[in-house]
């Protein structure tokens, strides 16, 4: 262990400890919270010879500045977040040393949204619930329950450091790919609830990331405004066609708040509440939202069960394939 | 309503969300807190985590140990099990919370938000006018005078979703439109028919009348009463607004403070639905507080 192994010089827009999440709390209105994209800080984990659960740090749009005090091996997967180590350019997708005294910071970013930090040990904050990921609108977990600042002082674990020079090949790079960025997801909770026009129109058209995009949910818009199957609201639930008696909202689950503005729920969403959802984006999608920047166009793209789960598959293999590469 | 049949969607590739009925009901809420007791003693394989809400159960599970189409099965198994209502109880813990109605602090909010929408009556006023109440003593008498059942947890970490148990005591209330930006930790406020007390310093949008000095909800664990658990309420519990003065708030908010608080609770009940619908059905709903 490296206690006070980092330095935060500049802290980056909101770059904060995550890893791969606090499932379990649900029930109280805990969120998940843990890494956007999870194919990513787990491969930067593997890559700095961490297991793939460590926790790292998740930039977003802006990479961090930072003063290491002790010796570390580092990587960076994800969003095309270039590193550069005392201004030194570096690869992404490979680790690479960062000696005592020496500093990490980024160029601007190349492409994606979220650039995942990992350093050999993982970042040492208390374990609250089950997990180091932090919770900044609930002031929980990671470091003091918020996203870093300048003058943050960051412990590293104990751990054998992989050797610098690994490099992942490009092909188990995983990312959104081109646009428009299909996300697959699984018709169901209130899709009964839409007009089978409306249904057919919401997969057709192309949507847009709106601005309003971040941990506890991607917003979309662009798409036409969605239209119900009549009926008379149950009581409890609001006059609005698009609310409902309040329900849990699954993680990935898509709300139409007004039935006009998809909302893609994530990481910190609210657990619950009282507007329709129209599906869930499969898991094997949720890492490829992380890496989406705002205006990007987006198709959702319907999926049975049976697709849902080789997808699921697909995704946990490619991640075998990362670690059978650095093996 | 409240189905035959419980009605099952997927909700992604990990989690399915079950249906007993559509409305909000405390009869239809006992019943999703009767099944989530039924699921969990069933100890059903790969089941993960379970979410209650007021008319819905999000079950969230492990697709590599079961798959979505068993899991369904083993659902409608433990559904049918259940069969009517009488005669089935659930343990209900009763918490006295002690609440400073019409406090500097939420009308220090109700005013902020006044000040940019202008035409916004006064919450406190308004629950009064569109309830047909005498005043604003009339509304403390009314919204202390009954036990609320927390019927779901969630949309903030510890915010419970509180249902009046005596009819009389009903009260409704729109959403703010637009919502606030900030409300003060420990408010009283109502939506729908719904009471909640805010958590923590949240946005929100339902009308706010008070405020509680007694945490329920406690990430850091500071207090006896969270020893367990972060958030103080489970569904099922019951909970008591005990109107209470300045100097009373200020003296358990000093006990907050110095991490000496003990929450009152009464832990060794059972809520009984038969007892309460002998209850109910004994009642004057032309009398009121």
């Amino acid at each position: 262990m490296a206690v006070d192994a980092i330095e935060v010089v500049k802290p980056g827009l909101a770059t904060t400890v995550q890893d791969l999440g606090r499932p379990g709390f649900y029930h109280l209105g805990i969120p998940l919270s843990g890494a956007m994209d999870q194919f990513a800080l787990a491969a930067a984990n593997m890559l700095v010879g961490n297991e793939p659960g460590a926790a790292g740090l998740e930039a977003v749009f802006m990479g961090p500045e930072l003063l290491f005090r002790a010796d570390a091996t580092v990587a960076v997967c994800g969003a095309e977040l270039p590193p550069k180590v005392d201004g030194a350019p570096m690869e992404t997708w490979t680790s690479f040393a960062v000696k005592a005294g020496q500093v990490l910071s980024f160029d601007y970013l190349k492409a994606g949204a979220r650039g995942y930090i990992a350093v050999s040990g993982g970042i040492d904050v208390p374990v609250v619930l089950g997990s180091r990921s932090t919770y900044p609108l609930g002031g929980l977990g990671g470091f003091e329950g918020r996203a870093l600042a300048a003058g943050d002082k960051l412990s590293t674990g104990v751990g054998a450091a992989a050797r610098a020079g690994r490099k992942l090949p490009a092909e188990l790079w995983r990312g959104p790919g081109a646009a428009p960025v299909e996300l697959r997801m699984l018709p169901g909770l209130y899709w009964h609830r839409v007009t089978e026009a409306s249904g057919a129109r919401f997969l057709s058209d192309t949507w847009k990331v709106a601005p309003e995009a971040d941990r506890i949910g991607y917003r979309f818009r662009g798409g036409s405004p969605l239209e119900y199957v009549p009926r008379e609201q149950p009581f409890g639930a609001g006059s609005d066609p698009s609310n409902i008696v309040d329900a849990c909202y699954p993680y990935g689950s898509i709300q139409v708040p007004g039935g006009t503005e998809p909302i893609v729920l994530h990481r910190d969403a609210v657990s619950g509440g009282g507007y329709m959802m129209v599906g869930t984006v499969i898991s094997a999608d949720m890492d490829l939202i992380g890496q989406l920047q705002p205006h990007m166009p987006v198709k959702f793209v319907e999926v049975d069960m049976a697709g849902a789960l080789a997808a699921r598959k697909a995704r946990a293999d490619m991640l075998g394939r990362v670690a059978a590469h650095l093996a | 309503m409240i189905y035959e049949e419980p009605v099952l969607k997927p909700g992604g590739d990990r989690n399915l969300l079950v249906y007993l009925g559509d409305e909000m009901s405390f009869d239809l809420n006992f019943l999703v807190h009767t099944y989530a007791a039924r699921i969990r003693e069933a100890g059903v394989p790969g089941l993960v985590e379970l979410i209650p809400e007021l008319a819905s159960l999000l079950v969230s599970y492990d697709p590599d140990r079961i798959s979505y189409a068993d899991l369904g099965r083993e659902l409608k198994t433990i559904r049918a099990g259940i069969g009517a209502l009488e005669g089935l109880e659930l343990p209900s813990r009763l918490f006295n919370v002690p609440v400073l109605y019409f406090d500097p602090w939420t009308e220090a909010c109700v005013d902020d938000y006044r000040a940019t929408i202008k035409d916004k009556e006064p919450d406190p006023d308004f629950l009064v006018r569109i309830n047909g109440l005498d005043d604003r003593r009339h509304l403390i008498r009314v919204h202390s005078g009954t036990e609320y059942w927390v019927a779901a947890l969630g949309f903030w970490p510890g915010l419970g979703s509180l249902m009046p148990l005596d009819p009389r005591c009903r009260l409704t209330a729109p959403k703010y439109n637009p919502p606030r930006t900030w409300t003060p930790k420990g408010t009283v406020g109502m939506g729908g028919s719904v009471t909640c007390i805010y958590p923590d310093r949240t946005p929100g949008g339902y009308q706010i009348f008070g405020i509680s000095p007694m945490p329920i909800w406690d990430p850091a664990q500071r207090l006896e009463a969270f020893r367990d658990s972060l958030a103080l309420f489970r569904p099922g519990d019951r909970v008591r607004f005990v109107p209470v003065d300045r100097e009373e708030h200020d003296a358990v908010a000093a006990k907050v403070e110095e991490g000496t608080y003990l929450h009152p609770e009464v832990g060794y009940q059972t809520f009984s639905i038969d007892a309460y619908r002998g209850w109910l059905a004994g009642l004057d709903p032309a009398r009121r507080f």
